[in-house]
């Protein structure tokens, strides 16, 4: 994987770092949603934030008044605080409710942010058009590819670390039954607010990436219900709390989308990306890690002459 | 100030016939149907192409428009939601992909461009010196003959007395002899009905545009609750302080803050008295 940008052309080294990318939010949603059966809508709001923060710190652009402008390994790191402080003060009181209410209020943070970015003060947010020609952490599409795959890796392992904890197991008993955990003396309370400090980290270390490998940012493709969808359909297709199946979904999801180019144009590609999107969730809502689950439980099967279920 | 009250509480009653839709599935079947949205979006194109494109009159294409949501809304619920309403994240995410894929169906069939929908109704009323078109009248009219339709029909009908038995205790309710899938069945028909009264009125109070269910959405979210989900009388008043507080933000402050006043309040209840206003 270290070796691969030297054998394959430049486009598909790019998809690989757009694939990466939607990887690393695909498994912040994970941690948050997939584990703790919180789902949350409002990934966009955190990503944007870490994105916003460090894109208006680190550059200067001409029709903006003059502020202080800061290098990027300052910027980037303020970003992911941002993410965090902003997640914690204004989603975490909504961790207090439960079910559909949390979703609604997730999204209704999205919805807020992507306005008051478009209405307060757009000579500096840069209103709807968002902010351009912003600094590069590294140039070119190879350097990218290594920095995306090590964020990726970062983010996995130490997802996959906290997972394979006693903490992933009260997540996960969290999604099976709140109560009962609840009742066994366990605050979930706490462990739902370490699952969301995690999922911001992430969220913000990926956003405040991101938006200095795209150099630019506009608040229609921050914080629009596309994005938010590919994120959950990244992780719903790879299989929810599962942390490598996300990985998966993200890489998946960006190369069938970009290899339907050619035999689907424009819109009918979507079209046809959400309808596979909406058989999935239905029919196969374990995702491909239910899948690889389910064949590797039929060899076995098969090994043992049939006899030992499960 | 008297332009904010008329002008809010002709928004309000759009709002409340969003909202009560969306509501009555919730408090029925347990579920949100984020594509609710959707069929608003879908209706308000069907009246477009009936009465504009193919120039069909007007009680025909309420006729048409009405009749594709309520479709919709059944075809939802029979082909894969009725299987689901022990999994309300399946049913969730689901329905917001399906609230996309129909944005992307109408792309296909009219483009991405701004559609202005001529009024239903033509003509303006002057009224204590500002003037309002008709056409906002005449939909909150429909709104509330719509309203008033469903709180007797949910009251005084067998039917809509099972919805409430089904609402209240789902087990005490099959005991006494309610086939919960024809009731949810009814919810969901119901529901599309009004977001499809709700569309043609909406679709020409703004304009079309694939992505125009984002927004109504995203209010019938702070609606339902404020008022409390699930409650019929709780999204009356949800709708009334969201409608009125967004007109007075859109003439006083700025159009782009139009959604946000509805979506703070919303918070503050949800910190404040998580049930919402009327909630159980």
């Amino acid at each position: 994987m270290c070796v691969l940008p030297l054998f394959i052309p430049l486009s598909i080294t790019r998809l690989l770092v757009m694939a990466a990318y939607l990887a690393i939010f695909a498994m912040s949603w994970d941690m948050m949603s997939g584990y703790t059966g919180y789902v949350s809508f409002g990934h966009p709001f955190l990503i944007g934030l870490a994105a916003y923060v460090s894109a208006f710190l680190s550059h200067q652009e001409g029709f903006q008044p003059a502020h202080l402008v800061l290098p990027l390994y300052i910027t980037i790191p303020l970003g992911i605080a941002a993410a965090v402080g902003g997640g914690m003060l204004f989603f975490l009181p909504s961790m207090r409710v439960r079910g559909p209410y949390f979703s609604l209020v997730s999204l209704a943070f999205m919805e807020i942010l992507h306005r008051l970015i478009i209405a307060i003060r757009p000579e500096y947010t840069g209103g709807d058009r968002g902010l351009p020609a912003l600094p590069a952490v590294v140039t070119g599409a190879v350097p990218n590819y290594y920095l995306s795959l090590g964020l990726m890796f970062t983010v996995a392992i130490g997802l996959w670390y906290v997972s394979r904890s006693n903490v992933g197991n009260v997540l996960n008993a969290i999604r099976m039954d709140e109560d009962v955990v609840e009742a066994s003396g366990i605050s979930t309370y706490r462990f739902k607010r370490f699952a969301f400090l995690l999922s911001a980290v992430t969220a913000g270390l990926g956003g405040a990436f991101y938006t200095h490998y795209l150099q630019s940012i506009s608040p229609r493709r921050a914080f629009s219900a596309t994005f938010l969808l590919d994120i959950i359909i990244a992780a719903v297709i790879g299989g929810m709390g599962t942390i490598t199946g996300p990985i998966f979904g993200g890489y998946f999801l960006t190369f069938i989308l970009e290899y339907l180019r050619p035999y689907l144009f424009g819109q009918w590609r979507l079209f046809a990306y959400a309808l596979v999107a909406i058989f999935i969730v239905i029919y196969r809502p374990k995702g491909f890690y239910g899948i690889v689950q389910d064949i590797r439980s039929w060899f076995q099967r098969r090994r043992t002459g049939g006899e030992v279920y499960g | 100030m008297e332009q904010i009250l008329v002008q809010g509480a002709l928004l309000s009653g759009l709002y409340a016939l969003i909202a009560l839709g969306f509501t009555m599935i919730f408090g029925v079947g347990g579920v949100l149907n984020l594509a609710h949205a959707g069929y608003v979006m879908v209706a308000a194109y069907m009246y477009y192409m009936a009465s504009y494109v193919l120039g069909l009159p007007v009680a025909a294409s309420f006729v048409i428009a009405i009749g594709v949501s309520i479709a919709l809304a059944i075809a939802t619920y029979m082909g894969w939601v009725r299987r689901f309403l022990h999994n309300p994240t399946v049913v969730f995410v689901s329905t917001l992909i399906l609230a996309l894929l129909l944005g992307h169906i109408m792309t296909l069939a009219f483009f991405r461009e701004n559609i202005n929908v001529p009024p239903v109704v033509e003509g303006v009323t002057p009224f204590m010196g500002y003037t309002f078109s008709n056409n906002l009248i005449a939909g909150v009219i429909v709104s509330w003959v719509c309203i008033a339709i469903v709180l007797l029909f949910v009251r005084r009908t067998h039917m809509g007395r099972a919805m409430r038995a089904l609402a209240m205790d789902r087990r005490g309710a099959i005991i006494s002899g309610i086939n919960p899938d024809m009731v949810n069945l009814t919810t969901w028909a119901i529901s599309g009905a009004l977001a499809g009264v709700a569309g043609i009125f909406y679709g020409s109070y703004t304009f079309l545009v694939p992505d125009m269910w984002v927004l109504p959405l995203i209010m019938s979210f702070a609606i339902v609750v404020i008022g409390g989900l699930g409650s019929i009388e709780g999204t009356l008043v949800g709708a009334h302080i969201v409608g009125f507080m967004e007109t007075a933000t859109v003439l006083a402050i700025s159009d782009k803050l139009r959604s946000v006043p509805g979506l703070v309040i919303m918070i503050i209840v949800l910190v404040l008295r998580p049930k919402g206003l009327f909630g159980r």
